[in-house]
């Protein structure tokens, strides 16, 4: 016995079959095994999932569209169930604060390195390259276990981070994060550019998690 | 904020509303342009690429349609258009030989991976006529429409694509002895 083909088969997924073709589906375990196999293989194609888009996705379509014009990005734009919440008078207050922050601190990190580091560099500058990128490693690992540590101090309760405004700081990220990306596309072998992207994409990402957890709980979604 | 107004603003130029859409529907374009593409680089570009031009177009739209079905509609045609070009530059390249790394899976995970995977095998023609028709739902006509062919020619196209992807089911998991009552491709 001749069995049906596989596209004969495919065709009888949605369109009724001849007399000849049911009648060799009723005699053929094979042929109707078969068709059953194809029928649940369309149903479950469609039923496939939505897909999420990869991280950072928006922010390079934001760009994108930034530099065509279509939107006008002035103030960094937080995720949709973090905006309704803060005022902006508040994210820009914290951004300021923020990037305040941060240029206090590379300055007294750059006097500091000036004195107290020196001989860490030259060290590595005198032995050889796989000595610097040893230090260089010793150095990253020192600083994430800092942040890991200062991020369980900052978010213990009754801590006065812990009470800031989450949307705020992810806003003041998204601006660190921006001008880190355009730092390492300017200098993309930079260790030092790279990892202070990394720990700012990071560090938004955590906050994010935090935001989208409140959320949750408030009943949002 | 309702869609609307998020339309509205997003008309005009606001970030935040472009960013509300962006949440609400990505994940419907991202899904069918990364099964038209079929693969993970390209979908990121076919993605970006039907933003900009929904983007661009939302002044034009009148809200006579869903705006996900709009949307959805200049996802496809994006993504098509863009892959026309991808393998017309893939004819002057050599093949990658890299396969993919696949965290594991079980169960139906596993199985709508299995899915995934053979859709991404599939020969690009046959791949978009099987999309466009049994996962996002298109009539024969509607495929002849995007694709530029007759409603005969994708339906061909459909039951080809069915048969390979049976085919490639088969290669990937040694699946199928259906018993009675039982589902195809037990894990």
């Amino acid at each position: 016995m001749e069995h049906l083909s596989l596209e004969n088969l495919s065709r009888l997924v949605g369109d009724p079959p001849t007399d000849e073709e049911l009648g060799h589906l009723d005699g053929c375990e094979v042929c109707a095994a078969e068709l059953e196999i194809l029928r649940q293989q369309t149903t479950l194609l469609g039923r496939l999932p939505n897909m999420r888009p990869p991280q950072g996705d928006f922010e390079s379509l934001e760009m994108r569209l930034a530099a065509e014009g279509l939107v006008q990005v002035g103030p960094p734009t937080p995720p949709p169930h973090a905006i309704s919440s803060p005022s902006w008078k508040r994210m820009v207050a914290a951004v300021v604060i923020f990037l305040g922050g941060a240029l206090s601190g590379a300055t007294v990190v750059t006097k500091s390195s000036a004195t107290t580091e020196a001989p860490v560099a030259q060290q590595a500058t005198a032995s050889n390259a796989a000595g610097a990128r040893s230090e260089v490693a010793r150095a990253e690992r020192a600083y994430m276990d800092a942040l890991v540590q200062y991020r369980q101090l900052a978010t213990e309760p009754g801590t006065e981070e812990s009470a800031g405004d989450p949307a705020a700081r992810y806003a003041a990220l998204e601006y660190l994060v921006r001008a880190g990306q355009v730092a390492v596309r300017q200098a993309p072998a930079d260790p030092f550019l790279n990892g202070l992207l990394a720990s700012a994409q990071a560090e938004q990402r955590a906050v994010y998690r935090r935001i989208s957890g409140a959320a949750r709980e408030d009943g949002w979604f | 904020m309702n869609e609307v107004d998020l339309i509205q603003r997003a008309c005009e130029g606001d970030a935040r509303a472009v960013r509300a859409l962006y949440e609400r529907f990505a994940p419907r374009v991202y899904a069918v342009v990364r099964r038209i593409a079929g693969d993970d680089e390209l979908a990121k570009d076919y993605a970006q690429e039907a933003w900009i031009r929904a983007i661009r177009a939302l002044p034009t739209f009148r809200g006579d349609a869903r705006f996900s079905t709009w949307l959805h509609r200049i996802a496809v045609n994006a993504a098509l258009q863009a892959a026309r070009k991808a393998e017309t530059r893939r004819k002057y390249e050599a093949p990658s030989l890299d396969e993919p790394a696949l965290p594991p899976a079980s169960g139906d995970a596993l199985l709508k991976r299995r899915l995934e995977i053979a859709l991404d095998q599939l020969p690009q023609g046959m791949r978009q006529v099987l999309i466009l028709h049994d996962v996002e739902d298109y009539t024969h006509d509607d495929i002849g429409e995007v694709l530029g062919v007759t409603a005969g020619t994708s339906k061909s196209q459909l039951f080809k694509a069915r048969a390979k992807m049976r085919e490639l089911l088969r290669e990937i998991s040694e699946v199928p002895r259906i018993e009675k009552g039982e589902r195809a491709w037990n894990t």
